[in-house]
């Protein structure tokens, strides 16, 4: 049960750092696009516009939380089973999962829901913000996972 | 207690006398998404189905057979057969024209061909503009067309959803608005004309998705509606050569809550004359000149989508000084309105089972 709630914390704080990032990254590819047709965008904008889109972490958050649920315990699975970095496998998981559910999304919908991805490079950029995610968690797991693997 | 029942049944009979005021007759059902209707001289009229087909409703009751010889559209998404709009003199040459969306998943844009409409089928069919570049989603393709006085067409082009940025570009068509002459050609007196950053065709620009365009009868005025993202779809007054913002400017968001623009005004850029927040999904439009509704003649009126209604906008010396939302009791995503020859109001229904409604006063 204690595991268990451990888990379930880093899960959540590794998927609100990644809806996080993933906001403020988003934010600063609008920017640009504004600014390649001639809008000023002052600092003190920039600024605030990204502040103000924290504003879809409510919508962001949960679908997060969703794809890194999955990835995770593929990536746990294939840490324990076939060895390796098991930060590396993380890692990769929450880059991975970012990105393909932003592209599920928009076959779905036929649009890309989060605007800053809609480029290549805006696209990549969301997969390092879910790969600091999957970073984060197993870092805040690892413990656990070495007391895990000297029981066994 | 017999006052209670007094005020309960004199509100029922204001309710029904409000229901009452305006009669519903279906001309024609089981149109698959129908997108435009058109109106000839002989009294028949024309109808597209966004899933890629013509149709005519003559003597009252729609032709089984779709009109043959009509291009293929790329059916797909908000893509399909657009608007249908026949020819200023077309009791003399039965020439219409005909906007959709052509090409494929990777390759699409908005085209307009012309053709001569010989009761069953389009000949001598003739593609007079084609949006450049080519896209590759299946949104915002604008697509409605009107005449102004000259004879001119304006057609307007959506900028594909994922290109927003592409609006302020006016070296392409995205999320433009176009004037041709109706073989194609170029009017010498296009604003952007000799301009070699510009595409020639281009009347005006900064537009996301517009839907519903209006010359009013006999100026140069013209009125245009557009789709706004989450919030912010806005009816404008069009003049030539001028930049209508999107997505700089825009009073909405997105559809994901973020901001596409921290400005709602910038220096260069038009304001709305109307903007909507929440969206009402504009969708149509047609200026009421008739004689059934005499207290309707020179308004505007707004098919919604999203709101389900008729938005009636009363203009006095070309200001919005009123609305109206009209039709709500349908219950039914409205995509097109249009003003009768016969004075009556007529409404598309957006569905795969959609109907042409006549809307008349009631008796």
């Amino acid at each position: 049960m204690r595991r268990t709630f451990k888990l379930a914390i880093a899960l959540l704080v590794s998927a609100a750092v990644t809806a996080l990032l993933a906001s403020v990254f988003s934010t600063q590819f609008v920017v640009a696009g504004l600014q390649a047709i001639n809008v000023e965008i002052p600092v003190s904008t920039r600024l605030s516009m990204t502040a103000a889109d924290f504003g879809i972490l409510t919508v962001l958050l949960p679908a997060v939380l969703a794809c890194f649920l999955i990835a995770f315990v593929v990536a746990g699975f294939c840490a324990s089973r076939l060895g390796g970095s098991r930060a590396g496998w993380f890692t990769a998981a929450g880059a991975t999962s970012l990105i393909a559910e932003l592209m599920i999304m928009q076959g779905v919908f036929g649009v890309m829901p989060v605007s800053g991805a809609r480029s290549m490079a805006g696209l990549l950029t969301q997969g390092i913000a879910g790969a600091v995610g999957g970073y984060l968690f197993a870092w805040l797991t690892h413990q656990q996972a070495n007391k895990e693997k000297h029981v066994s | 207690m017999f006052r209670r029942l007094l005020v309960i049944v004199f509100a029922c009979s204001l309710l029904s006398c409000a229901k009452a005021e305006f009669s519903f007759e279906t001309i024609a059902e089981d149109l698959n998404y129908p997108w435009s209707l058109a109106f000839l001289p002989d009294g028949s009229m024309l109808v597209t189905e966004r899933a890629g087909q013509l149709r005519v409703i003559r003597n009252g009751s729609l032709v089984a057979e779709p009109v043959a010889g009509v291009p293929e559209a790329y059916v797909a998404g908000q893509g399909g057969m657009f608007e249908i709009l026949p020819d200023p003199n077309y009791a003399e040459n039965k020439t219409i024209y005909l906007s959709f969306a052509y090409g494929d998943k990777k390759d699409n844009a908005t085209r307009v061909v012309r053709a001569r409409f010989d009761g069953k089928q389009l000949n001598d069919v003739e593609t007079i503009f084609t949006a450049t570049p080519m896209k590759d989603t299946v949104h915002h393709f604008g697509a409605r067309m009107a005449f102004l006085p000259d004879g001119t067409l304006l057609i307007t082009v959506g900028e594909g959803s994922r290109y927003r940025e592409e609006a302020q570009k006016p070296e392409n068509h995205l999320g433009s608005i176009v004037r041709i002459n109706t073989d194609g050609s170029i009017p010498a007196d296009n604003p952007y004309v000799g301009d070699a950053r510009v595409q020639p065709e281009t009347w005006s620009w900064g537009h996301r998705n517009p839907q519903g365009i209006v010359v009013l009868p006999g100026t140069d005025t013209v009125y245009e509606h557009e789709h706004g993202p989450r919030g912010g779809d806005e009816l404008n007054l069009i003049e030539p050569g001028k930049n209508y913002g999107w997505p700089a400017i825009t009073h909405g968001i997105d559809y994901s809550g973020a901001q596409i623009s921290p400005y709602k005004e910038l220096p260069g850029m038009e304001q709305p004359v109307v903007y909507w927040v929440p969206s009402i999904a504009p969708s149509g439009m047609s200026y009421y000149d008739g004689e059934l509704f005499p207290e309707w003649r020179g308004d505007l009126f707004i098919s919604a989508l999203a709101e389900k209604s008729v938005r009636r906008l009363h203009l006095e010396e070309g200001v919005v000084v009123s609305q109206e939302v009209l039709f709500e009791d349908l219950g039914q995503r409205i995509r097109d309105v249009r003003s009768g020859p016969d004075g009556a109001l007529y409404l598309l229904t957006d569905s795969s089972q959609g109907k042409v409604l006549k809307v008349t006063p009631a008796q």
